[in-house]
């Protein structure tokens, strides 16, 4: 999976969003193409869009609360 | 000497093996997952999510939805027929402008005792002028 490019520094719901759509342009061309914003096809990207900002959140809370712990 | 008529054709349709998106609804035959072949058949499945969602609904995109929702307890008057068609009409002119609407009807269904109604869109694809035409019911 390394050759497949993936980017770790997604933070947003955006930049999850844009490097999803990015991922699927360049990866699935011929099962995919449709990328407007009213396509039922969103429905599972910005859902993971959805997942992977919530996560970044709890793993940057989980970090300060580590970091906080260790300075005390 | 008459001009020749051109067809205009989306680069997508030339290729029939290539998939576009994902068709609603979710019920295919081989799994809940039908993928689309031509533009025709993926406006369809957009213009039905348009009209399912409601303004509010998509995150981070509030402002994605024909907002139907918002007329569902009113009285099925020609003033609310007039409404559902201005709420079509603009929110499709924004979220899918490959569209180009000929003509909305809005009745009321009479198998559920005139408390649903149904809404039928004749449309046409602005580059090929194929025309369409998709059903929705509001139960």
């Amino acid at each position: 999976m390394a050759d497949n490019n993936v980017s770790y520094l997604n933070k947003t719901f955006g930049e999850f969003r844009s490097n999803l759509v990015n991922y699927a342009k360049t990866y699935f061309p011929t099962s995919y193409n449709d990328f407007s914003e009213s396509t039922p096809g969103n429905l599972f990207i910005e859902m993971s869009s959805y997942i992977g900002d919530v996560m970044s959140f709890y793993l940057d809370t989980c970090l300060l609360y580590t970091s906080d712990a260790a300075d005390e | 000497m008459p001009i020749p008529q051109t067809i205009r054709v989306n680069p997508l349709d030339l290729q029939g093996n290539i998939g576009l998106g994902v068709s609603l609804p979710f019920d295919g035959p081989s799994g809940p997952f039908n993928s689309t072949y031509s533009t025709k058949n993926q406006i369809k499945s957009n213009l039905i999510n348009l009209l399912l969602t409601n303004k509010g609904e998509r995150v981070f995109n509030p402002e994605f939805g024909a907002n139907l929702k918002t007329i569902l307890f009113e009285g099925i008057t020609e003033d609310t027929s007039e409404l559902i068609k201005e709420l079509i009409n603009f929110n499709v002119s924004i979220f899918v402008p490959e569209v180009q609407i000929i003509d909305i009807l809005v009745s009321p269904a009479l198998e559920y005792n005139n408390n649903s109604v149904s809404i039928t869109i004749k449309y046409k694809l602005r580059i090929s002028q194929d025309a369409d035409q998709v059903t929705v019911q509001f139960i």
